[in-house]
């Protein structure tokens, strides 16, 4: 099983490898300005990590060039990687930071001009997740089996929530599905006005919102991170309490058996195909492979960098799970590669 | 524990170093919230980095020193350009701009820095006193109630803000419309988008309020070669200043009463700053008595919107501290500062935390106190500038306008789009349509649809139409229509029976109102409300739900308006040669013309040298003034443009079509920055 650490050293070796050619890693980028383009509004909460990132980048990147950061909102992100994929200059000199909404692509949505495949990869991160219910209709796991709740969501083909439902359509849990909240601060208002029972949180929403101590609601369980391997990886630290079991367990416990079907293999295949990499930084096509690394490197030393993780940690929350270079340059090759059995029990979910 | 959280709470915020920060955050917010299209995101946002090493009263104090008062001087552009500096101050413009034109912005400062102040500390003070129910009754404000209130809001301001009810609510509907383009709500389904991105999530709010209300207002100045007074100047600002403070004192009780709506309106997150005003407007106008003068300049009418909206940014806090529910781009800047300091939204604000959370009520009354005697000493400058010829303001406002639409999406998109809804927020100001009703109502409609969607799904139907909430808004609903009807008639009877209530029926634009240029808007918003129903039947239900409610009214509306306008106007070939004979038409017919030439050459040349050229040419051509104010004015429009655009905000330049040409010919040294 190849882990997030054997991944970075072996990004590592690649980037010291291609480096020698075109590029001198020291100087390229010295004296320049670099320009993230994000796809959320001043001041949003991506606009937050996005900023904070570029900072430590600065710090990371041999040379110490200028990272400034340009909003782009509008169309939910697409007019951002639209604006890298076809205006950007193809001296290393302009990324896009944000979701990259690889379903989006998949379903050819409306206004998608970019192919992700042709970008540049800096790097990725996930989302740890977790299905929260309220204490009074779901007070613990075992309760699930006969319990029936409505989850509010921000819709029903966001791809958070395909993964939640099916997550919840595995567990065979009886929920009516209300969609259209759009983020987690207005579903977690819905909780506790006790308008909806559940909703799928990302780690930050959790945080900020509910929290260990919250009286009224849990994470009944969490969504667990895989490697490229499919293999599971160990809960992140501080994130939820300790008995909160991960999706896999909460099926064994509840069904005394581990979990299986077409939900779950759907399932499966979301979560490393898709939810792995939700956040990424991507150049316009054309950048020198030997540039890439360079950034790809000053990435992967920020994810590690403890200064950065604490200033994340109080600042926006639990920083999320990094990828290595070659996972997140996999993921985005292949996440059109969905199987027929998958997408159709996806599309059952996305009309729910 | 309340009363002592209060107490310690005002030491806290009166603490060295932190009461400095609070009067650094408020300078800059003065001057972010004078200048259309800037505001106080921009400033929270520049600011927030610095704040992640000081002290959390010191980082608090900054930031709520920014968010409190851009509601105070906000009310500079309302009175002197009848520009609402940011959505809660458009009510502000009915009667404050008419103020300025006949002479008395010192006094309608005067009169709304008071209020401003007052309504700060009042509402500190009714927040105390709420805190214990607060929690309750935010909880009880869920989709169903907040859909109700943002039906009032719409309510008040379409049957307020006019001199016809159908036209105002007919305004509302294309507002509703509009903020229908782009992906709805609850599917992958984009509406109107025309195939361009641009429009693909939703038409942004910036361009649109600028265009409706900025570049009308801009037309007027440039085109009808005046001051912004349409009077001689008479008596001194500072009297007039005293008066308009004196008038406060005098409406006490109202200030008193807009403020405790403002506090309570606040606390209904994602409703709160939109609607307040409008709310304040029309409960001073069912409460007052002699209000016909309402609309004409009547100090009552800046009076109550300014008490409103800046109590309004107290009872925003509750939410965002006591639930973590931002209710605004600003409260979610602040919860982020929240969790940068170590905080947690949540009860603990409102027990264990509450004299910091009392230290933020207090920075925000402190700093409307602190701001409004800083603008009361400005006032009398600003108040100068309203005789002073409109040529040396025009072009100094145009920067700004057109910047704060850049601002919006950074593509050009932001630009046509000011230029559409200047065009036809100048053809609706000419022909008496009232403005404000298609801002609101864009402004809530995003809001309005989901909850009405979500409060379908979650009570699977109309089951939540007979909470007791509802029924009561609702209920103030109808009652607010009664009134507006019935007031009208009134009103209408006076003005027909009076000779001397001429200036009344002015200054409402009625006697003005050329009967094409209504006939125009009602033309255009009855094509939009039947272009718009065509695309319905091929999208699911709940996609055409909303559109069709705010088509099927809106086109009923406006083409009972147009009829009744079509039955009463002589032969279109008259109307057509008194419209086009009219000097400030054709002038701002070619003012439009100037900026879209501009427009023009920024995708040509670039922005910075476009907008550098339109502010030369107009200062030359129009103004007829020489080389030695034109050439010092451009210079310092170049200087914001690269200091303050570029450098600071760093915000993301078109790329003209000549760029490559244009760097191949700019010397060795110097920053291509500079430039483009």
């Amino acid at each position: 099983m190849l882990t997030r650490r054997m991944f970075g050293l072996l990004a590592a070796g690649a980037a010291t490898i291609a480096l020698p050619g075109l590029v001198h890693a020291d100087d390229y980028f010295a004296g320049k300005t670099i320009t993230w383009v994000l796809p959320w509004p001043a001041g949003s909460g991506g606009d937050l990590h996005g900023r904070l990132t570029a900072r430590y980048m600065e710090k990371h990147i041999p040379g110490n060039p200028t990272i400034i950061i340009n909003n782009k909102p509008g169309s939910s992100g697409i007019i951002a990687i639209n604006t890298v994929y076809e205006q950007g200059p193809k001296d290393g000199t302009q990324y896009f930071y944000g979701n990259w909404s690889p379903s989006a692509v998949i379903d050819e949505a409306p206004g998608v001009r970019y192919v992700p495949e042709e970008m540049g990869v800096v790097g990725t991160a996930g989302a740890d997740l977790a299905f929260m219910v309220r204490n009074d209709q779901v007070p613990d796991l075992t309760a699930l089996k006969d319990a029936s709740f409505v989850v509010g969501g921000r819709g029903a083909t966001n791809a958070i929530e395909v993964l939640g439902n099916l997550a919840l359509k595995t567990m065979g849990a009886d929920f009516r599905y209300v969609g259209g909240f759009g983020g987690f601060s207005k579903i977690q208002a819905a909780i506790k006005a006790n308008e909806v029972h559940a909703g799928h949180a990302g780690l930050p929403g959790y945080v900020k919102f509910f929290g260990p101590d919250s009286d009224v609601a849990h994470p009944l369980y969490y969504h667990q991170q895989f490697d490229i391997d499919g293999n599971p990886l160990p809960k992140p630290e501080k994130a939820y309490p300790p008995e909160v079991p991960t999706l896999f367990e909460a099926h064994k416990s509840l069904h005394g058996e581990e979990p299986s079907g077409r939900y779950w293999e759907a399932y499966k295949w979301w979560h490393t195909s898709l939810m792995s990499a939700t956040t990424a930084i991507l150049s316009p096509p054309g950048v020198d492979e030997a540039v890439l690394a360079i950034m790809q490197q000053a990435f992967q030393d920020v994810a590690k960098d403890p200064e950065y993780l604490a200033e994340y940690e109080s600042s926006i929350g639990v920083p999320p799970p990094f990828n290595p270079t070659e996972q997140s340059i996999q993921i985005l090759q292949t996440f059109r590669d969905m199987p027929a059995e998958v997408e159709e029990v996806v599309k059952e979910i996305s009309s729910l | 524990m309340t009363l002592d959280a209060f107490v310690q709470g005002l030491v806290l915020a009166l603490q060295w170093p932190s009461f400095g920060f609070l009067l650094v955050g408020i300078v800059i917010g003065i001057v972010l919230g004078a200048v259309p299209g800037l505001g106080g995101v921009i400033g929270l946002v520049l600011i927030l980095p610095f704040t992640y090493g000081m002290d959390t009263l010191s980082a608090f104090a900054i930031l709520l020193g920014i968010f409190a008062v851009t509601s105070t001087s906000d009310t500079i552009a309302s009175v002197m350009l009848g520009i609402p500096g940011t959505a809660s101050s458009q009510a502000t413009v009915l009667d404050g701009h008419p103020m300025a034109q006949r002479g008395e912005a010192a006094r309608a400062f005067g009169a709304a820095f008071t209020v401003s102040a007052f309504g700060g500390v009042f509402g500190a003070v009714i927040l105390a006193i709420s805190l214990p129910v607060a929690l309750p009754i935010i909880l009880r404000f869920n989709n169903p109630e907040l859909f109700a209130v943002a039906i009032l809001g719409l309510a008040m301001v379409g049957s307020l803000s006019g001199t016809s009810v159908s036209k105002g609510l007919a305004a509302a509907c294309f507002g509703l419309l509009l903020s229908t383009i782009g992906y709805a709500q609850d599917a992958a389904i984009p509406r109107y988008w025309m195939g361009n991105t641009y429009l693909l999530d939703k038409l942004p709010l910036i361009p649109v309020v600028l265009g409706l209300f900025a570049l009308p207002e801009l037309i007027d100045l440039a085109a009808k070669d005046r001051p912004i007074a349409h009077v001689t100047r008479t008596g001194a600002n500072w009297n007039k200043l005293i008066q308009g403070i004196g008038d406060a004192f005098r409406n006490w009780w109202l200030a008193v009463r807009c403020s405790a709506i403002g506090v309570y309106i606040g606390m209904i997150p994602g409703v709160g700053g939109a609607v307040v005003d409008w709310i304040a407007y029309g409960h001073a106008l069912q409460s007052t008595k002699n209000t016909e003068t309402y609309g004409t300049g009547d100090v009552r009418g800046v009076i109550a919107p300014e008490a409103a909206n800046n109590a309004v940014r107290g009872g925003s806090l509750i939410p965002t501290v006591a639930f973590g529910v931002p209710g605004s781009a600003m409260n979610a800047l602040l919860l982020g500062a929240l969790l940068i300091q170590g905080l947690q939204p949540g009860k603990p604000m409102l027990t264990t935390d509450l004299p910091i959370t009392f230290a933020m009520i207090w920075n925000i009354a402190l700093a409307n106190i602190i701001a409004a005697a800083l603008l009361m000493v400005l006032a009398n400058q600003i108040a100068r500038l309203s005789f002073v010829s409109g040529h040396l303001i025009v072009p100094c406002v145009i920067l700004f306008v057109f910047m704060g639409a850049w601002l919006s999406l950074a593509e050009i998109g932001d630009w046509i789009s000011l230029m559409v809804f200047g065009a036809l927020g100048y053809l609706m100001k000419l022909g008496g349509w009232p403005r404000p009703p298609v801002v609101l109502a864009f402004i809530l409609g995003s809001l309005m649809e989901n909850s009405f969607l979500l409060s379908w799904k979650i009570h699977e139907g109309l089951g939540w139409i007979d909470r007791p909430i509802v029924v009561v808004i609702l209920a103030l609903v109808a009652a607010t229509l009664i009134f507006s009807i019935r007031r009208n008639r009134r009103r209408s009877v006076q003005v027909t029976d009076d000779e001397g209530s001429a200036n009344v029926r002015r200054s409402l634009g009625e006697e003005d109102a050329i009967p094409l240029a209504s006939l125009s808007v009602g033309a255009a918003l009855l094509a939009a409300f039947v272009a718009a129903s065509v695309p319905l039947p091929q999208w699911p239900t709940l996609v055409f739900a909303f559109p069709l409610l705010a088509i099927v009214p809106g086109a009923l509306l406006t083409a009972t308006v147009f009829g009744s306008e079509v039955l009463a106007a002589p032969r279109f070939g008259v109307l057509w040669r008194a419209f086009s004979a009219r000097d400030d038409i054709r002038r701002g017919a070619a003012f439009l013309g100037y900026c879209v030439a501009m427009i023009g050459l920024a995708v040509l040349l670039g922005q910075k040298v476009a907008l550098v050229t339109l502010v030369t040419v107009y200062l030359i051509r129009w103004g007829g003034y020489g080389w030695q104010v034109a050439v010092p004015y451009a210079l310092a429009t170049a200087a914001i443009l690269i200091g303050f655009y570029d450098r600071v905000v760093h915000i993301f330049w078109l790329k003209p079509l000549l760029a490559d040409e244009i760097r191949a010919v700019i010397p060795d040294g110097i920053p291509v920055w500079l430039i483009l």
